[in-house]
């Protein structure tokens, strides 16, 4: 019976991953028949330097998230910290409903334009997920595994690097995976306040009405997100143990 | 040895506070295990904590071997006591290899001593060397329990904390993996406190149970002086009704021989037969062969005139092994509507006969307070570990 269902998902995956491909040989097709596509590739040249700060806005803000929000969410779960840490994720929370937009408007307002500001907004607006998916992954370890460990003898240390951390993993990778994503996506809005990136081509695009412009920038940004996803879900295979990971 | 002096624990709520273990005392000697027993919130759990220090004691001392508990640094404390948990607690990141040497890596020991031990290890508790490399999620409940008690085992402390480490398995694995584990205990010998709630495992685990009730030790004995003389109502309500049925479970059929049985010959006369019965002052006869195993049975009633015992005998009912327990004899007496049963050796001769008789007196007998009338001095031939 369960043998029967596997394959039939695996059925019904393969269906579904020959239709995506030929969707996008038919679109693609399409885009070259109109036109369209010699036009963005147009802009190729553009497409890579803009690409390039795209990364580099991404990979310094996200970093410094991970950084800064893993051991944040680790300090929070701190028993001299817990009578803090609901307020203080509560607040974190609060902060992610404020736009995207108005936290670049405000790091702008505080540091003025370029790429400084531009990081720390995108470094901002990444910091929740993983400062709340770490938090509620090592409060989520069982009781019994910290009683086992502390009852056989480890140091706090010891249990959350042997204990805690290990079994909480797949939640923060979970965690890093949607920040660095919504990242991606966000980084676009960095070319308004003077951080590049491919923004740049989308907002170019938009005012002057030249669709192909910005398809040249928000396609590649899609595609970015697709691929940091796409090496996030493989780190997450991949890279927690066996034993604590539902995918394996 | 486990000293416990004048223990208490209080814990401060906003209801006032709690006295959880309530000026506890008691010894285990080096090498035996003592149950604690009791319902919940009895304050046993609380009491097992104490002694590695996951919780502190509000006063009293507890010594291992000759140390004050408080003269260790915390963590090395723990280091030296295995620690069995109810809920296993196996840690699903590390394979079962891992976990078994935790306990060994926090002690610094070499990847190929750490190796060595945990093949060791699983071998003791049955377990197949291919699981080393297995997650805890991958292993059944009773696979992951015995793992559990590897585990404790893994530095060889001398000392074992085990709360109701059997608790997570179904009733037919618990009495197999409590069985595995009093044939290992028989050997390596620990002094273990084992928290449990259920009196049929205590009797059948305990070298001594101590009872608690509200936080105070109620009854420290040994299981077969617990179930004869129950302190109070308390203790002969949580022991139960059936108690000398449990108590049956404690004696070995080889212990309750009835020395007046008599036996015959295959090639004796009959009227040899109805005479020895005669004087024995019993119903029946065994006949045996003549290499003393038993051929069959003669009933007084039914000798008369002469003849050979071989040719009147009826068929022996199954024979009983020395080492059976007592409740497995009665049952099967009900079961075959009879007052008596063979007992034979492995070479199937004749060790002895079982009778109600036997077996009430036995009972009797061993329920005897020693001469100081204190229950807690038992004479060491009664205890449960000769037994095993």
């Amino acid at each position: 019976m369960t043998m029967a269902t596997a394959e039939h998902r695996i059925f019904i995956d393969r269906v579904g991953r020959v239709a995506l491909y030929l969707a996008l040989f038919a679109l693609g097709g399409y885009a070259y028949a109109t036109g369209v596509l010699p036009e963005i590739l147009f802009h190729m040249d553009d497409i890579l330097f803009l690409g390039r700060e795209h990364l580099f806005l991404v990979a310094i803000s996200g970093s410094l998230a991970i950084a800064v929000g893993v051991p944040l969410g680790v300090f929070l779960t701190r028993p001299y910290m817990r009578r803090f840490a609901e307020s203080t994720i509560q607040g974190v929370n609060i902060l992610q409903t404020v736009p995207t937009l108005a936290v670049l408007a405000l790091a702008m307002a505080v540091l003025g334009i370029g790429v400084v500001p531009a990081i720390f907004g995108l470094w901002a607006y990444s910091l929740l997920p993983i400062v709340r998916n770490t938090y509620t992954g090592i409060l989520s370890v069982p009781p019994a595994l910290l009683e086992a460990a502390r009852g056989m003898g480890m140091t706090n240390r010891q249990i959350l690097w042997r204990v805690e951390l290990p079994n909480a993993l797949y939640v923060i990778i979970a965690g890093i995976r949607t920040a660095l994503v919504i990242n991606v996506g966000t980084a676009p809005l960095a070319f308004l306040i003077g951080g590049g990136g491919l923004g740049q081509l989308i907002f170019t695009g938009i005012d002057l009405f030249n669709t192909p412009m910005m398809l040249a920038g928000a396609i590649p940004t899609a595609l970015l997100a697709v691929i940091v996803d796409f090496f996030l879900g493989m780190l997450a295979f991949y890279g927690v143990p066996r034993g604590v990971n539902p995918l394996r | 040895m486990i000293r416990v002096e004048n223990v208490s624990k209080v814990f401060r709520t906003q209801r006032g506070d709690v006295r959880a273990v309530d000026d506890v005392s008691f010894e285990v000697p080096t090498g035996e295990l003592c149950v604690l027993l009791g319902p919940s919130g009895c304050g046993k759990t609380t009491m097992m904590k104490l002694v590695n220090r996951l919780l502190q004691r509000s006063s009293g001392k507890i010594f291992i071997g000759e140390h004050d508990t408080d003269s260790y640094d915390v963590v090395t404390l723990r280091r030296n006591i295995g620690y069995v948990i109810q809920q296993i607690g196996l840690f699903p990141n590390m394979t079962v290899e891992e976990n078994i040497a935790v306990v060994p890596r926090l002690l610094g020991w070499s990847r190929s001593a750490r190796h060595d031990r945990a093949r060791e290890l699983i071998a003791m508790v049955a377990l197949d060397e291919s699981l080393l490399e297995r997650f805890p999620k991958e292993l059944s409940g009773g696979q992951q329990q015995r793992v559990g008690v590897a585990r404790g085992l893994a530095a060889d402390p001398p000392v074992l904390l085990m709360d109701e480490p059997f608790g997570a398995v179904d009733p037919i694995n618990r009495e197999i993996i409590q069985d595995e584990f009093l044939k290992m205990q028989g050997q390596l010998k620990k002094t273990i406190l084992f928290v449990s709630h259920d009196i049929d495992e205590a009797v059948k685990m305990g070298d001594k149970v101590a009872i608690f009730r509200e936080g105070r030790l109620v009854q420290f004995d040994a299981p077969d002086m617990l179930l004869a003389h129950p302190v109070n109502d308390f203790v002969a309500d949580f022991v139960g009704g059936d108690r000398e049925l449990k108590r049956m479970r404690l004696v070995r059929v080889s212990e309750a021989l009835d020395p007046r049985a008599p036996t015959v010959g295959a090639d004796d006369d009959v009227e040899l037969a109805a005479r020895k019965m005669q004087q024995a002052g019993t119903e029946f006869i065994v006949v045996l062969d003549e290499v003393d195993k038993p051929t069959g049975t003669l009933l007084s009633h039914e000798v008369g005139g002469s003849g050979l015992c071989k040719n009147f005998q009826h068929p022996l009912p199954r024979p009983l092994r020395p080492r059976d327990d007592l409740r497995t004899a009665v049952s099967r007496m009900f079961t075959l509507d009879t007052d008596w049963l063979p007992c034979t050796d492995e070479n199937g001769r004749l060790s002895g006969v079982v009778t109600r008789r036997s077996v009430t007196q036995t009972l009797r007998e061993r329920s005897r307070p020693s001469q100081h009338g204190s229950a807690q001095h038992e004479p060491p031939e009664h205890g449960p570990a000769e037994q095993t």
